[in-house]
């Protein structure tokens, strides 16, 4: 990952992308926790439809079926979307095993990018991360990468196998700023992605919510679009058309350097440099 | 003594009265947690009688004399009173009560509460998906030296979140009592309260979810395990798979229990099925039970394996027995499971 935009395809809507091993990974993804069966269908075609081209799953999700069905709806390519699923920790051993069980949920032949979900027992993980590069050798995932880890593991996995993960999933957002943690990623080449960016949040700090206002906007976007300029993966969920089409416009806010470094401070860690 | 005499309507009397009438019994007994609990919630008490005429009466114990004294007062001089006693053994004659004999009820008393309409089967459904959001919040933060009481929180934490209730009732306990926990954890450092690498971790989901409640139990292990560990889980697991492929509606209950014993041969390990109401503080079901599943029982299933050097794995699943099997509701993995 080398941390430079590249283009969608024309059709792939108005997210910006990171190349990931060559691959344009959107950096604003749907995510499908927690709606299952037809709602996740649904839900994922309509998210499809206006413009989303990163689609987030997991086996623990148990919608990937689901999920399957709507790719396999839409009208939309499937080189043109970018299916993430994740592994469970509980899979240690079974890995082979619970990609083939996705890969057949998804109705795909491949997956663009695999990740742990979590360390499992809290370890690196090193035996599934080469059952991982094992599957991405073979093509049946484009990219592998890792959720939930410190970077201490993913050190340690680097270290065992001399492969860092191409993306690391964690909760981010204002309220989890950590620049020194931001900054480790970066520096292996490990792509930031943000799981529930609102969650550790105060979306009615004044800060978040004088940026909304002079911009026009809602806390919410200005959440997303501080991601999106720290080249920070994101992945949303709403159920709503309307909410869908407000969170894919959020890349379009730009935000001031000034604005930017006042939702930085925001986070405990940040205050404490 | 009686401590009360009231005569109770609801579905759940009718339903068992049919069921005493069927078996020709003109009165049931009922003196496990579980079944007391079923007709009266949580009313404390020895034993609750029932008759087929109506009276629903609790009493301090199921003693002969007080026995015979309370049916006599119900107008029940003659006929079978059934127990939840789950012996095999035939009518004994009640002391003192000439004309009245006692006879095993397991099985009656089991099919009732294994029986539910299709709006508790929904809150059996719903409480098992809490059981699953449950066994993530312990799984997916598993580490040597976590303490339990954290691992704890996080289950409490998130079935909250879920929309559960703060409470759990053991269906594995002896008192039905109802506490302030979500999770039962074996296989820590009693010293510390900390998990080890060595110990397997066994745990017991619980939560509650309008009226039912959740079920399921797994056991991980924070190393490689070595040979006797994988070994008992290996068994655990396959004897498990077993009891689950055999429980098939039409035939008997016990064929499950038949199926584990053959498959696990001579390790150290045992299960039992449950009824779901009132959990496993009503009977189990008896090794010589002739009930037949069906369509529409929940039942919990809950198996371990003792390893030789200390531990066990223990597993343990909420199913509801469909027109074609068995369906297991938590889904949590029925294996050992490794992190490492």
């Amino acid at each position: 990952m080398d941390g430079n935009a590249t283009p969608l395809p024309e059709a792939a809507g108005p997210a910006p992308t990171a190349d990931l091993n060559g691959r344009a990974m959107p950096l604003v993804g749907f995510g499908t926790h927690p709606m299952r069966g037809d709602q996740a269908t649904e839900a994922v075609l309509t998210a499809l439809s206006v413009g989303y081209r990163l689609v987030d799953t997991a086996t623990r999700y148990r919608n990937e079926a689901a999920v399957g069905a709507a790719l396999a709806a839409t009208e939309v390519p499937r080189a043109d979307v970018f299916v993430t699923t994740k592994m469970p920790p509980d899979q240690v051993g079974r890995e082979r095993l619970t990609l083939e069980r996705s890969l057949a949920a998804l109705g795909c032949g491949y997956v663009d990018l695999w990740l742990i979900h979590w360390p499992p027992g809290g370890y690196p993980g090193v035996a599934s991360w080469r059952e991982f590069l094992r599957a991405r050798e073979e093509g049946l995932v484009r990219a592998v990468g890792v959720s939930n880890y410190p970077v201490e593991l993913i050190d340690a996995l680097h270290a065992e196998t001399g492969v860092y993960p191409a993306v690391n999933q964690v909760q981010w957002g204002p309220g989890d700023y950590d620049p020194t943690f931001a900054e480790a990623m970066r520096r292996r080449g490990v792509l930031l992605s943000a799981h529930s960016p609102l969650r550790s949040t105060d979306l009615d700090h004044p800060v978040l919510m004088e940026i909304a206002r002079r911009n026009k906007r809602s806390v919410r976007d200005v959440v997303l679009a501080w991601n999106l300029h720290h080249r920070v993966a994101v992945t949303v969920k709403s159920a709503r058309r309307e909410r869908m089409e407000q969170n894919l416009a959020a890349a379009g806010l730009a935000l001031t350097a000034t604005d930017v470094e006042a939702v930085d401070g925001l986070s405990a860690a940040a205050g404490a440099r | 003594m009686a401590k009360a005499t009231t005569r109770k309507a609801g579905a759940r009397l009718d339903r068992l009265r049919a069921r005493l009438d069927a078996a020709g019994l003109t009165a049931l007994l009922l003196t496990s947690p579980g079944g007391r609990g079923y007709i009266l919630g949580a009313e404390p008490g020895s034993a609750v009688l029932l008759t087929t005429e109506g009276t629903v009466a609790v009493t301090s114990g199921p003693y002969p004399g007080e026995l015979g004294a309370l049916l006599r007062a119900a107008g029940v001089t003659r006929g079978s009173v059934g127990t939840e006693t789950g012996s095999r053994e035939p009518a004994l004659p009640l002391p003192g009560s000439p004309g009245l004999s006692l006879v095993d009820a397991g099985d009656l008393v089991f099919a009732e509460l294994a029986s539910h309409d299709p709006a508790e089967l929904r809150a059996f459904a719903a409480a098992a998906e809490l059981t699953a959001v449950g066994y993530t919040a312990v799984m997916d933060h598993l580490h040597v030296g976590m303490d339990v009481r954290e691992l704890s929180g996080n289950v409490d934490r998130s079935v909250r979140r879920a929309g559960g209730l703060l409470g759990w009732y053991d269906p594995c306990g002896a008192t039905g009592a109802a506490g302030s926990d979500l999770v039962t954890v074996r296989g820590h450092d009693p010293a510390t309260a900390r998990l080890t690498a060595a110990d397997p971790v066994r745990y017991v989901l619980h939560p509650l979810c309008d009226g039912a409640v959740g079920y399921a139990a797994a056991t991980a292990v924070l190393s490689r395990p070595d040979g006797p560990l994988r070994t008992a889980g290996d068994t655990c697991a396959a004897a498990t798979a077993a009891l689950l492929a055999a429980l098939r509606p039409g035939d008997p209950l016990r064929d499950g229990l038949d199926a584990f014993a053959r498959v696990a041969g001579e390790a150290p390990a045992t299960c039992r099925i449950m009824a779901m109401h009132g959990g496993g503080a009503s009977l189990p079901l008896a090794c010589g039970s002739d009930l037949v599943a069906e369509p529409g029982m929940v039942l919990g299933v809950r198996t371990a394996a003792q390893v030789p050097e200390g531990g066990a794995v223990e597993l343990a699943e909420t199913v509801v027995v469909t027109g074609s099997g068995a369906r297991a509701q938590a889904r949590t993995p029925l294996r050992l499971v490794e992190l490492h």
